[in-house]
């Protein structure tokens, strides 16, 4: 990630600790017809829109039509827009809003039934029966590499589309686990089980690759 | 290690495990978590790993922009928007 692309997310993490909006100034400078406000607005949060709207959608054009529905969303919405939830969180309410309107739904209505563990992995006790390997024995810059980062991204596209959803917003993209609550109308319980059981997908793909 | 009665399985340990990173876990579960994890090398090794997993989706970045055509097409949505505002 370029620095400035990780200072933006540094800040973005770090305003939703302080309460600050790092988008404050843009959306009231767009709210009073600034051009230039406005396309900064678009180029800092079209790529993570795109990202979302595609774990909704099955191609990139329709991600991009959603997303150019998102903001002529925003468009008519900003004067009313109170600042009482950060831009951002705004912003992916709406994304979402569109995306799943537009996504095409699972044929299967039903929720599949899945082990939030793998029950392999213990005895009937509930201990370890095979522990996991210690990944300390791999040296660091294995796991701060960019083969690392493929297989994560990897990981990620082959989940089950609501895993996708959930770890997308949550963890590549840092909303907290309220706005998603807020933005997919998922209850608490099941928001925790999709995106643990995706994070826990994703641990294997690499501890799978470490091992191999 | 072994299954103390009062403590989580580490099979508990790791159903939880997410929601105790994210800091969700009530009060009451907590403190079991943790004790086991201070004593579990095992559970303890595999929350990190977790962890760092978490890290590294944290640190992907959103690859596509929108195209100059869209970039364009929401600028014109932006000036008619201003302009039907200007004339209201």
């Amino acid at each position: 990630m370029s620095a400035q692309g990780m200072a933006r997310r540094v800040g973005y993490r770090h305003a939703q600790v302080t309460g600050d909006d790092p988008d404050q100034e843009l959306v009231a400078r767009a709210r009073d017809g600034d051009e230039e406000a406005f396309t900064a607005l678009v180029r800092r949060h079209s790529p993570s829109l795109l990202r979302v709207a595609r774990t909704y959608v099955p191609s990139q054009a329709i991600a991009e039509e959603v997303v150019q529905e998102t903001w002529l969303g925003v468009l008519r919405g900003l004067a009313r827009f109170e600042g009482r939830s950060s831009f951002r969180t705004w912003l992916f309410a709406i994304l979402v809003n569109r995306a799943r309107t537009r996504g095409v739904r699972e044929a299967r209505s039903v929720p599949v039934e899945e082990p939030a563990v793998d029950e392999a992995r213990f005895t009937p006790d509930g201990a370890w029966a095979a522990p996991p390997r210690r990944w300390e024995s791999e040296p660091e810059a294995a796991l701060e590499g960019a083969e690392a980062r493929r297989i994560v991204e990897e990981a990620v596209a082959r989940l089950p589309e609501r895993q996708r959803q959930v770890i997308t917003l949550r963890d590549l993209e840092g909303l907290s686990s309220q706005d998603v609550r807020n933005a997919l109308e998922l209850t608490e319980t099941n928001q925790r089980v999709l995106l643990h059981r995706a994070r826990l997908k994703v641990r294997q793909a690499l501890e799978d690759w470490i091992e191999a | 290690m072994s299954c103390q009665n009062d403590l989580p399985s580490c099979r508990d340990v790791v159903a939880r495990a997410s929601t105790w990173l994210d800091g969700e876990l009530p009060d009451g579960e907590r403190s079991g978590i943790e004790r086991h994890l201070s004593l579990c090398g095992d559970c303890g090794a595999f929350v990190q790993q977790l962890r760092v997993t978490v890290a590294l989706l944290g640190e992907l970045p959103p690859r596509e922009d929108l195209t100059p055509e869209a970039e364009r097409s929401l600028l014109d949505a932006f000036r008619e928007f201003r302009r039907l505002e200007d004339g209201a």
